[in-house]
């Protein structure tokens, strides 16, 4: 217990929750600008232009495959060499993590705009409603419906692959763990068991009402 | 008695879907179960079979209970055999591998046997040249007659068919009420859930009328189709009749 | 970039790639067994094993396998056990992947038809042996395109093994970057070799997934 106790010392478990609030922070950015920039980009994805499509195609099955940490490398090494960017590693997470979360947030709106029967459009138009009608009340409801579980599973990804930058040097979580028990090495040595469970049950306590939420929605608009 | 059953209800979530039904059936007797949807008919089906647990009264196949709480469910749906509406048929497995998994599994057959048994049904349903073919490959019509061998590779006792033609279009009913007409005349044992009245005519040795989850009427077919004795079996029986628009 | 470096350093990539594979293999196997495991029990909602399947599965789906490392390769030998980074790789892993796989299984034990499931039970078939012969070869097919999905997950978070201290790719990768100032090279290698990997994969499993969507059993396509 002693070793649990090294928590409860000075700022530790503050310093802790800033940590945590860094990975958050992190995340939350790249969410909100991966769903504005995935909007656009899915929508261009659906073009039947040959090359807008050869264009997205290539660039989402670049980011799939790579793994989001060689994409982590890529930028904060990378980028500094090429374009003499030197970029910090929050600049460099953010931009990854945007690049990534565009191209899946592009690819399912792109997936949740034709998923929409033709038979809709029709039967809107059918009953007289205006093309702007048939888009507000029809077509973008039933899109959102299809959008959000998903947008919302994006983001506890998100959160989980944001645990990566310790890996390039950031100051989030994991690292502040390190940092205490670095620091009470001596006086508390069998501390790291007991930073490392914590720190594995705050992302859970963050992810798991977040992923039981996405799950209760797509359960409640499964067509 | 082959089949008895007596006093049995059922219910979904206390709503009741079947109240004190007394049905026995004799040996070679083909029944006929008919009335409005979801009356119940094939939830007493499913009962028969073990598919759905009943709250109060009792099934009896040879006299031998069967909603006991130890029942062996797998020997005593050996002796029933049940087809469903549809897509019961298991679509990763040919025809014959469908034919052949029960008797090797359960009943530890060995292929050869089974096979040429499996070959003999399906050359009298006449499907002899589909032992291969994958249910996907199949028409609906199809389809069920080789769910139809299917249960009958167990040698049952008795057969429970449960709306097999609901889902089938017009034009391949016929062909898979054939079977059952045959079976028919080889003397099977049978209960039949089916909206077709004149099949129905042609087949039943008896009629079982069930509204709101009880037996209204039980009647020959004869009687029951020109003159049926209840008023609730005469206005389920006007549903099928058109008067001509003068 | 100097092509000479690059001719030099490609060895070690290779072997580290070969490391990460052999890991990876081993990782996904297991992560199979343990996902078909908590698969079935949850279908028979197998009382006890049921609660312990729902439980392992949200917390490792919630949380970052990153953090599981930690806790295994650092936190662990705190109470006496001590693990070695390729033990921790493959627990790690598994303990991932078990999750990810069981709910690959489960929606296609979902999709499979219930009335398959009757229909066997009433030819006298027992519940495990309908599980075995007709849910479970249905459920697997109906699977193939998030199962292979799933490996092409696993594989990409072996990248963090480099955490446990293992020589993978990415551990050359820093190793060069860090020692020697080769970044290009190091990184256009490191690119290069998960191309390798991943792409056949990749292609591999859009494959099996147009086969699975329009052939399935019987189909002509």
């Amino acid at each position: 217990m002693r070793d649990l106790a090294v928590l409860l010392e000075g700022r530790n478990l503050a310093r802790l929750f800033e940590g945590l609030w860094v990975t958050l922070r992190l995340s939350l950015s790249s969410v909100l600008l991966s769903i504005v920039l995935g909007i656009i980009v899915g929508m261009f994805m659906t073009l039947k232009n040959p090359v807008t499509r050869a264009v997205s195609r290539a660039y989402l099955e670049f980011v799939r495959i790579m793994p989001q940490l060689v994409l982590l490398f890529l930028a904060y090494f990378g980028l500094t060499r090429v374009f003499g960017l030197n970029l910090s590693g929050e600049t460099s997470a953010v931009l990854v993590f945007t690049v990534w979360g565009t191209a899946e947030m592009g690819d399912l709106v792109r997936g949740a705009v034709t998923s929409i029967p033709r038979y809709q459009y029709d039967s809107a138009y059918a009953l007289g409603l205006t093309k702007i009608q048939a888009y507000i009340f029809v077509i973008i409801p039933q899109t959102l419906r299809r959008l959000v579980p998903p947008a919302i599973n994006l983001t506890t990804r998100m959160i989980k692959t944001t645990s990566l930058v310790v890996l390039i040097g950031v100051v989030e979580v994991l690292k502040v763990g390190q940092q205490i028990i670095e620091a009470n090495r001596y006086n508390a040595p069998g501390a790291a068991l007991w930073i490392y469970i914590v720190i594995f049950f705050l992302y859970f306590l963050i992810c798991f009402p977040i992923s039981r939420f996405g799950q209760l929605l797509e359960n409640k608009w499964r067509d | 008695m082959l089949l008895t059953v007596e006093k049995l209800n059922k219910a979904y979530d206390g709503l009741e879907v079947l109240r004190n039904i007394d049905l026995s059936v004799e040996k070679g007797e083909v029944i006929v179960v008919i009335g409005p949807s979801g009356c119940g008919k094939s939830t007493l089906l499913r009962c028969i079979n073990g598919l759905e647990t009943i709250r109060s009264g009792s099934i009896s196949l040879n006299g031998e209970l069967l909603n006991r709480p130890k029942t062996d469910w797998s020997s005593v749906r050996q002796k029933i055999g049940m087809v469903f509406q549809s897509y019961d048929l298991f679509g990763h497995l040919t025809v014959m591998e469908n034919l052949l998994l029960a008797p090797m599994k359960v009943r530890h057959e060995d292929r050869k046997t089974a096979r040429i048994r499996a070959e003999a049904l399906l050359e009298r349903v006449g499907l002899g040249d589909k032992s291969r073919a994958y249910p996907r490959q199949l028409s609906g019509g199809q389809k069920q007659r080789a769910a139809i061998v299917r249960a009958l590779m167990m040698e049952p006792e008795i057969m429970l068919f449960d709306e097999v033609t609901a889902a089938l279009d017009p034009e391949m009913v016929r062909e898979v009420l054939d079977v059952i007409l045959e079976l028919a005349r080889d003397g099977m044992t049978m209960i039949i859930v089916t909206h077709e009245m004149q099949f129905a005519k042609a087949v039943a040795d008896r009629v079982v009328f069930i509204d709101g989850g009880e037996i209204v009427e039980q009647n020959t077919p004869e009687l029951f189709f020109t003159n049926p004795d209840t008023e609730r079996a005469k206005r389920f029986l006007n549903i099928f009749q058109f008067d001509t628009p003068k | 970039m100097e092509w000479g470096y690059i001719a030099k350093y490609t060895p070690m990539y290779a072997t580290a790639a070969l490391l990460t594979l052999r890991i990876a293999a081993v990782g996904i196997l297991l992560s199979l067994v343990v996902g078909l495991f908590c698969a079935v029990v949850r279908h028979f909602k197998i009382p006890i094993l049921n609660a312990i399947a729902v439980g392992y599965i949200e917390l490792s789906r919630n949380t970052p396998l990153l953090v599981q490392l930690f806790l295994l390769y650092f936190g662990l030998p705190k109470i006496g056990i001590k693990l070695s980074g390729e033990a921790c790789a493959v627990i790690g892993l598994t303990f991932l992947g078990g999750s990810y796989m069981a709910e690959a299984f489960r929606s296609g034990l979902v999709a499979v038809e219930k009335i398959q499931h009757e229909s066997a039970l009433s030819l006298g078939l027992t519940n495990g042996q309908t599980m075995r012969y007709v849910l479970m070869p249905q459920a697997a097919a109906l699977a193939v395109p998030a199962l292979t999905a799933n490996v092409i997950f696993l594989i990409k978070e072996t990248s963090v093994f480099s955490a446990v201290a293992l020589a993978d790719l990415m551990y050359v990768a820093k190793d060069l970057i860090g020692l020697h100032y080769n970044t290009d090279e190091a990184l256009v290698l490191l690119v290069a070799f998960y191309i390798i990997i991943l792409l056949p994969i990749s292609l591999l499993a859009s494959l099996l997934e147009r086969r699975m969507r329009y052939a399935g059993f019987g189909g002509t396509a």
